[in-house]
């Protein structure tokens, strides 16, 4: 049966709520980047002054190395916890399903709240972690005002949020592992380690990345935690790049100017993040 | 297949009607059961200014034949609502008691939206920037920056004609002139009204200063010794509860420090910022090393450090005065018997800054909605209503000279709001000359720039730069001379420097 009419009319809507949503915001940041615009005062041409000023700032190349170290380090961890957990819990048992249950939890809080929670789990003076330590007779750091230990417990708070993500998608991926190909590498005496290396890693890999990519840009535009946990603390130590969009062009004075040019560049940053694990992931299907 | 334990769907629907059948009668019953609202007649008589002024009242506007109404009343702002944006401190609290009162004689449905002052802020800066006009009453901090700002930017409305309507019982006259001058542009432009008004003042623990024989501290040396002497982390107690976070409330302690050291934000004359002049770099070093010694301070914004003093964690505490209150509540400190208060103890001798809080009314807002904001205003800074303010079950620093310096309101220091007597005393004092007390007004020394978004740079970047002396990176010095590049930086993209 032959469609009539241009089937592409169809894609209208979408397309109209796509540029509305999307592109006119991007675009109207590239526009207002080209201002120096410090609210309430009216805005005055800048040419390329607010990005220049961006480039020479030592608060930039900190908070994006901040966001690089972070995103690698979380995702590293993140991952090789997720991945053990699903091996485990793989096998349909009672206890295994109730564990599979339990580990949504954390996801299904709001992460304002874990991260508020959490402020007060870290608390130097009233923290229950830290009166852990003390029952244990271990140091009791201040978690969020000094390095590193800030940094771990971002880290931490993260890993305890969305560790559980990454295993669903895990366990997703090894339940579509057919059955038959690892008993066929068992008949051949392969041994368990062989038998993932082998078998299972190269058919759940695929899938991994997916669940990677989302997470890497999950970590990417990470802010609440940061707000709620160390405000940037201590110093402008803990500085994600998000923070450094919000902070300069938001908080106490509106620099709506500088703060779109930093928005900008933190786009092509991270699309051009993104556009590289695509190619990576391509070519490993390639290569498959 | 048992059929007789299945049940069917016609047994279903009666059940299921019963239900809903049952909840309306039920619930129509249990309305009708209700006792009757009163709605009063078309008119009612209102005492006001010179003799009985007649009300035309809704359903929502009543006053009782005998309240005095010495605020700005106006009848056809019956039903309106106001948006209200307040700070979630003690002040919001002992204003929001009034209300129904305020209602009942008005009409004016007050609907409150609090949260904490940086939030509030940030919010109020985006919906001036927006010109939403939400929130017609806002509270804004006056401490001769905020209001002065957002005056020049014209967001606010001002006030003189509107005042100039007030009844003659509201008696402009009697409201504390420091605080008329907070609430002012340098033309005399009125463009809010302070709410209550205070001072800093170091809050101590009594029991432990008296039992080691530990001098109250008079100047800063004095106070870092005092901190020094009473850090015992190991022991759950420390020096001093500071603020630490990257925010307005490091600012308004810095500027105190800095203050206390003869200090200056910046030259008027020429509008060069002074941040790396000796005396900020004293006050600011001074800030730096009683740091070392306070609890949490890279985390204590808001009200955590009066929670930590309340709870016993700390020997001192340097706060606004308002923000002391809990300190002295049963039901929320385990030191309320055992504090005691002193001046701030400046270096350098100078007048007390009064620091305070109030309404100015949002330029955006429709009329009607301006002029109920305008109305909720005078109700709460008008003599009855401040005349309340030192009873035990309220407790602000009132703006009205005439209950400063009641008789009856003289109080005791160790009595339950004996805490006021230093902070009443204080203000009286910083009367300008010629009226009430002939010492110098202590206005704040914060800076008022011509343009409306640098005094929000300004403070922006000393508190950043502040934060890697909290964080124990930069000393007093580098923070200091970081953030005189910055500011010169900023002066002169503004062109505010040449």
């Amino acid at each position: 049966m032959k469609m009539k009419g241009n089937p592409n009319l169809l894609l209208l809507p979408a397309m109209i709520y796509i540029t509305v949503v999307t592109f006119f915001p991007e675009a109207y940041a590239v526009y207002i980047s080209a201002f120096r615009w410090l609210f309430p005062s009216p805005p005055v041409y800048a040419g390329l002054d607010n990005y220049t000023a961006l480039f020479s700032s030592d608060l930039f190349y900190s908070s994006l190395s901040n966001t690089v170290f972070w995103v690698a380090v979380t995702y590293v961890v993140e991952t090789s916890i997720a991945l053990a957990v699903a091996l485990l819990i793989q096998r349909d048992s009672r206890l295994n399903k109730f564990t599979r249950t339990l580990l949504i939890v954390p996801m299904m809080i709001p992460p304002v709240i874990v991260s508020e929670l959490w402020a007060y789990l870290f608390n130097p003076v009233y923290g229950p972690v830290n009166y852990f330590l003390h029952a244990l007779g271990a140091p009791q750091p201040d978690w969020l005002g000094h390095l590193p230990e800030a940094w771990y417990a971002l880290i931490i708070v993260d890993i305890w949020q969305w560790t559980p993500f990454l295993i669903l998608i895990f366990l997703a991926a090894l339940y579509s592992v057919p059955p038959d190909l690892v008993e066929a590498a068992e008949v051949d005496g392969a041994s368990t380690v062989s038998k993932f290396r082998y078998v299972t890693l190269p058919l759940i890999l695929p899938i991994m990345f997916i669940g990677g990519l989302l997470r890497v840009v999950d970590l990417l535009r990470s802010f609440e935690n940061v707000m709620l946990l160390t405000r940037g603390n201590p110093g402008q130590g803990t500085w994600l790049y998000s923070f450094f969009i919000f902070y300069q062009g938001l908080a106490g004075s509106l620099q709506v100017g500088y703060g779109a040019a930093a928005s900008i560049v933190f786009l092509l940053f991270t699309g051009a993040i993104v556009v590289t694990i695509i190619m990576l992931y391509f070519r490993l299907m390639a290569r498959a | 297949m048992s059929q007789d334990k299945n049940v069917g769907r016609r047994e279903w629907l009666k059940l299921t009607g019963g239900v809903v059948g049952g909840l309306i009668v039920g619930g129509a019953l249990g309305y009708l059961a209700k006792p009757p609202v009163e709605v009063p007649g078309p008119t009612t008589t209102v005492t006001a200014t010179g003799g009985p002024v007649t009300v035309t009242a809704t359903a929502t506007a009543t006053a009782t034949p005998t309240e005095v109404v010495d605020f700005y009343v106006n009848p056809q702002l019956a039903g309106t609502e106001l948006n209200i944006m307040a700070y979630d401190t003690i002040d919001t609290v002992q204003a929001k008691k009034f209300i129904d009162e305020f209602q009942r004689i008005t009409g004016i449905k007050p609907i409150w939206t609090v949260m904490g002052e940086g939030t509030a802020n940030d919010k109020l800066s985006l919906e001036f920037a927006a010109k939403s006009g939400t929130f017609a009453l806002d509270y804004n901090s006056m401490d001769g920056s905020f209001v002065y700002n957002n005056a020049i930017a014209g967001n606010c409305l001002p006030l003189n004609d509107w005042f100039a309507k007030c009844p003659k019982e509201y008696n402009f006259d009697d409201v504390l002139k420091p605080t008329v001058k907070s609430s002012s542009t340098d033309d005399g432009t009125i463009y809010g009204s302070l709410w209550d008004c205070g001072n800093h003042w170091l809050a101590y623990r009594k029991d432990l200063f008296e039992a080691e024989n530990v001098k109250v501290p008079t100047n800063l040396d004095e106070l870092v010794a005092a901190a020094e002497h009473f850090y015992r982390p190991d022991k759950g107690l420390w020096g001093i509860t500071l603020f630490g976070t990257p925010d307005l409330f490091p600012f308004f302690q810095w500027d105190m420090f800095i203050w206390g050291c003869g200090g200056k934000h910046l030259d008027e004359a020429t509008m060069e910022p002074l941040a790396n002049s000796p005396e900020v770099i004293e006050g600011t070093d001074y800030y730096a090393k009683l740091g070392k010694y306070a609890v949490d301070w890279s985390n204590s914004e808001i009200n955590k450090p009066t929670t930590y003093f309340a709870a016993g964690k700390a020997a001192m505490e340097l706060n606004f005065v308002t923000a002391l209150a809990p300190v002295l509540d049963p039901t929320t400190s385990v030191v309320f018997d055992k504090t005691g208060f002193a001046p701030w103890p400046g270096k350098v001798a100078q007048p007390n800054i009064l620091t305070a809080t109030g309404y100015s009314v949002n330029a955006y807002s429709k009329p009607k909605e301006q002029e109920a904001a305008f109305s909720l205003l005078t109700f709460l800074t008008s003599p009855h209503v401040q005349s309340q303010a030192l009873k035990p079950e309220f407790g602000w620093p009132p703006m009205r000279a005439s209950v400063v310096e009641a008789p009856e309101n003289q109080p005791d220091v160790n009595t339950k709001w004996g805490w006021m007597a230093p902070t009443i005393k204080a203000i009286i004092a910083a009367q300008p000359p010629g009226t009430k007390g002939a010492k110098s007004v202590a206005a704040s020394p914060l800076p008022r720039l011509p343009k409306p978004g640098v005094s929000f740079g300004y403070m922006k970047i000393i508190y950043t730069n502040f934060a890697k002396i909290v964080a124990g990176t930069w000393t007093a010095e580098q923070a200091m001379n970081q953030s005189q590049k910055d500011l010169v930086d900023l002066f002169k993209t503004e062109g505010l420097l040449k």
